[in-house]
Formats: structure tokens, C-alpha cells, sequence
């Protein structure tokens, strides 16, 4: 039976719970009950809200700083498999995280041609490419460039940055709901292009979603991105 | 300044209810505006980077899942979003090490001794928890603090300040106790 006795000492018996609860201390299967029991109870879920608020100053404690610049991209693509574009209708990289790299990027290859393309580019053969890198130390990418004098072009490849041969870029091919599938693997020479396998292109149309992860060096070892993703875009028409 | 302190909770509360209606964009400003905060607190619980990046993305990942959970009469949303990240961090320390150790810290369910008469009111706002904490023993202060902060177990705390287990639990629980009692004065 319930007397007004015992439900006091039920109430303050919840209220050090509680407070046990929102400071933390209780080991996991405990914690796991308490969760539990928060999911049902409207009384006990006011005694924990009480006490986070009555503890929120400890929150000062807590000193804010800045997550890694790729993590928003990868929340995003774990919620929604593709991140969200900021530009309606946009081609591919547009994605957030890109354009802050590539202003970075940007920058320095402004700097550097300033500085002379004469220095920019290592010494060529004659009539072999000439290749710089262009990066920063914040972007998870660099732009590998190759320069052919003869023909006047600049073929611009984006690798991973970093130590050499430790990631890869990858490219994947999203369409609606369904999981990625792998596109091609960037080379980190910066010598080229994607080709596109057989079977994929025809689903290379307008509205499928392009992105590319960061992932171990030669691509994801198990078929479906496993690093985050650097830059996606839309397929444009 | 208490104004834009307001206007930021009156912001982040409208960015969470528009969260729960699955608007994306207002996730991305909630995230520009929190995650620093959270991260924090990634950090300082977990004391590991790629933990706490870890941890950071099921965080983002959970308030986008129970944002339509978030009422604001119960608390604040910084408070709210900051409880999600604890909990969660508080999750992973307690699996890391949870096996052995958690055997021994299984512990009997808390039976205070104080007038429960006094914990009773439930309306009164409070004093601030600052106020209170000064009015316990500067170490049982501590505890409750780096417990909060830091995430510490009753294990750790109990080595920490090189008591028994069962006295850190009772330090805590009687510290809980007056903590109340103080801000329901």
C-alpha cells in the first residue's frame, strides 16, 4: 500500500537518483534503468530536468572550440546520405565544406602564381606536364595541377592531402535513397581523369547526386563510403 | 548581456522546433551555433580527438532525431542540447571500461536519510547551484563537480580522493541531499 510516508521516501529517494543520474556517476546498467523508467515517467523526467537545470552552471566549465571543418558533412550524410546544397540547382562541389577548402586553396595558388609561375612548377622535360600542388593545411584536399605548355592546358585534379599515399579520394554516385556506389578512386598523381564504368554511365544523369569521401589509400575497402565526404553536388542539366 | 543571451535561447529554441519539422537548414545553423560548445564537451569528458569527433556526430545525429522531444517549459535549449552530448560522452566512458569494474560499482539504490519533507517542494526556483556548492566541504564540492564536468564514475572519484568506494557514494548522495535542500530554500 501506498502511505504518504512512502511516498516521500519514494520522492526524495528519486531525487538523489536523479541527481546521481544527471551528474553522471551511475555505472552503465544503471543508467541504462534510469533512461529507461525517464521514457514512461512524467514526474521523474521534471526531478532530472530540475536538476539539469539546477547543475547548468557547471556547463561554463566546458571550453567551447571549433570540430573539425569536415564533420558537419558527415553528420549530414549518416541523416540524409547526401549533404544538403546551400546553391539551388548547383553542378558538382557545391558543397559547403569544398568551397571553404577550395577559398583556402584558392588563395594560396593566387600567392604562389603571384610569386612567379616560373617557381610554381617543377622544372620540366621538355614537353612533359609540369605539376604543382596546391593545398592548404586546413583542407582535407589539395588540387593537383598539370600544366602543358604546348597545348596552353591546366588540368586541375583534386587528391587527398596529406602524407603521400595515406588516403584517397573516391567518387560515389548517390540516386534517391539508395547507398552509394563507387564511381573511381582519384589518382594522387594528379595524371587524369575518372573513367566511368560501363555500367554506370547511363546513371550519370541529371539529378543523381555526386560526392567525394576521403577514404584509406585506394579507395574504400568495403564498396560504400567509409571516410567523410569532402564535396557533393547535384548533376545539373 | 542578459538581452542577447534571451534572444539567443529564443533562437535556438525556434531552430530546434524547426529541426523537429526535419528543416535542414535550421539543423545547419543550429550545428554553426553549438557545436563549438558541444564539442567542448566532447573534448573535456572524453579526453580524446577522434573520440570526441566521434561522439560529436551521433550527438548532431540524436538531436535531429529527437528534436520534436525538446519542450522548452522543461529546459532551456542549451541546457538540453548540453545534456544530449553528456549523456552521450557519459555512455561511452561507461562502456570503455564498463565489464570488472562496473561489478564492483553496482551499487545498492539510494536511501538517504534526510527529511524528505524538505525535498518535497518541487515549485520553489532555487538559489543558484554556486551559492550551495559553497556550502559543502570543499572536497565533497569537488567531487560533485569533476563528477559533472569530467564525467567521473564512484570508482574513479573513489581513487581520486582515496576513499572507499562506499564513502564516495555516500559523500555524493548527502551532497545531492543538501545541494536541494539549499536551492529549494
Amino acid at each position: 500500500m501506498t502511505t504518504p510516508e512512502n511516498k516521500r521516501s519514494d520522492r526524495s529517494r528519486d531525487e538523489v537518483l536523479a541527481g546521481e543520474y544527471v551528474l553522471g556517476v551511475l555505472p552503465l546498467p544503471d543508467r541504462l534503468r534510469v533512461e529507461h523508467r525517464l521514457r514512461e515517467d512524467k514526474a521523474f523526467q521534471a526531478i532530472v530536468a530540475r536538476w539539469q537545470e539546477n547543475l547548468a552552471s557547471f556547463n561554463n566549465d566546458y571550453a567551447a572550440e571549433a570540430p573539425p571543418s569536415w564533420l558537419y558533412a558527415s553528420v549530414e550524410t549518416k541523416l540524409f546520405q547526401k549533404p544538403v546544397s546551400e546553391e539551388p540547382g548547383g553542378l558538382i562541389w557545391n558543397s559547403l565544406t569544398f568551397w571553404r577548402g577550395l577559398t583556402l586553396v584558392s588563395l594560396s595558388a593566387a600567392i604562389l602564381f603571384a610569386a612567379g609561375a616560373g617557381g610554381l612548377f617543377r622544372n620540366p622535360q621538355p614537353g612533359a606536364p609540369v605539376v604543382a600542388t596546391l593545398g592548404s593545411e586546413t583542407s582535407s584536399i589539395s588540387l593537383v595541377t598539370l600544366f602543358d605548355r604546348q597545348s596552353g592546358r591546366l588540368r586541375v585534379t583534386p587528391v587527398a592531402a596529406g602524407a603521400e599515399k595515406s588516403k584517397s579520394l573516391e567518387l560515389w554516385l548517390i540516386e534517391g535513397d539508395s547507398a552509394p556506389a563507387p564511381l573511381g578512386v582519384f589518382p594522387d598523381t594528379g595524371d587524369g581523369s575518372i573513367v566511368i564504368p560501363p555500367d554506370m554511365r547511363d546513371r550519370m544523369k541529371e539529378g543523381m547526386t555526386l560526392a567525394v569521401s576521403l577514404e584509406p589509400f585506394g579507395g574504400s575497402p568495403t564498396g560504400r563510403p567509409t571516410g567523410p565526404v569532402v564535396a557533393s553536388g547535384k548533376i545539373g542539366a | 548581456m542578459a538581452g542577447n543571451d534571451d534572444r539567443d535561447e529564443a533562437d535556438a529554441a525556434r531552430l530546434i522546433a524547426e529541426v523537429a519539422l526535419a528543416d535542414r537548414k535550421a539543423f545547419a545553423t543550429l550545428y554553426r551555433q553549438t557545436s563549438r560548445k558541444l564539442f567542448g564537451v566532447c573534448l573535456r569528458m572524453l579526453q580524446d580527438r577522434a573520440d570526441a569527433e566521434e561522439a560529436l556526430q551521433e550527438i548532431y545525429i540524436k538531436v535531429w532525431n529527437s528534436a520534436g522531444a525538446y519542450r522548452a517549459d522543461m529546459a532551456r535549449p542549451m541546457t538540453w542540447l548540453i545534456a544530449i552530448a553528456r549523456n552521450h560522452a557519459l555512455d561511452m566512458l561507461r562502456r570503455r571500461r564498463q565489464a570488472a569494474v562496473e561489478l564492483d560499482e553496482a551499487g545498492e539504490i539510494a536511501d538517504p536519510q534526510a527529511d524528505p519533507e524538505e525535498m518535497a517542494v518541487l515549485t520553489s526556483e532555487g538559489r543558484r547551484i554556486e551559492d550551495c556548492m559553497q556550502q559543502l566541504e570543499t572536497d565533497r564540492a569537488e567531487a560533485v563537480r569533476s563528477a559533472y564536468v569530467e564525467g567521473l564514475s564512484y570508482l574513479e572519484l573513489a581513487g581520486l580522493h582515496g576513499v572507499p568506494l562506499n564513502t564516495m557514494r555516500t559523500w555524493l548522495r548527502r551532497s545531492l541531499i543538501k545541494l536541494r535542500e539549499c536551492m529549494d530554500r
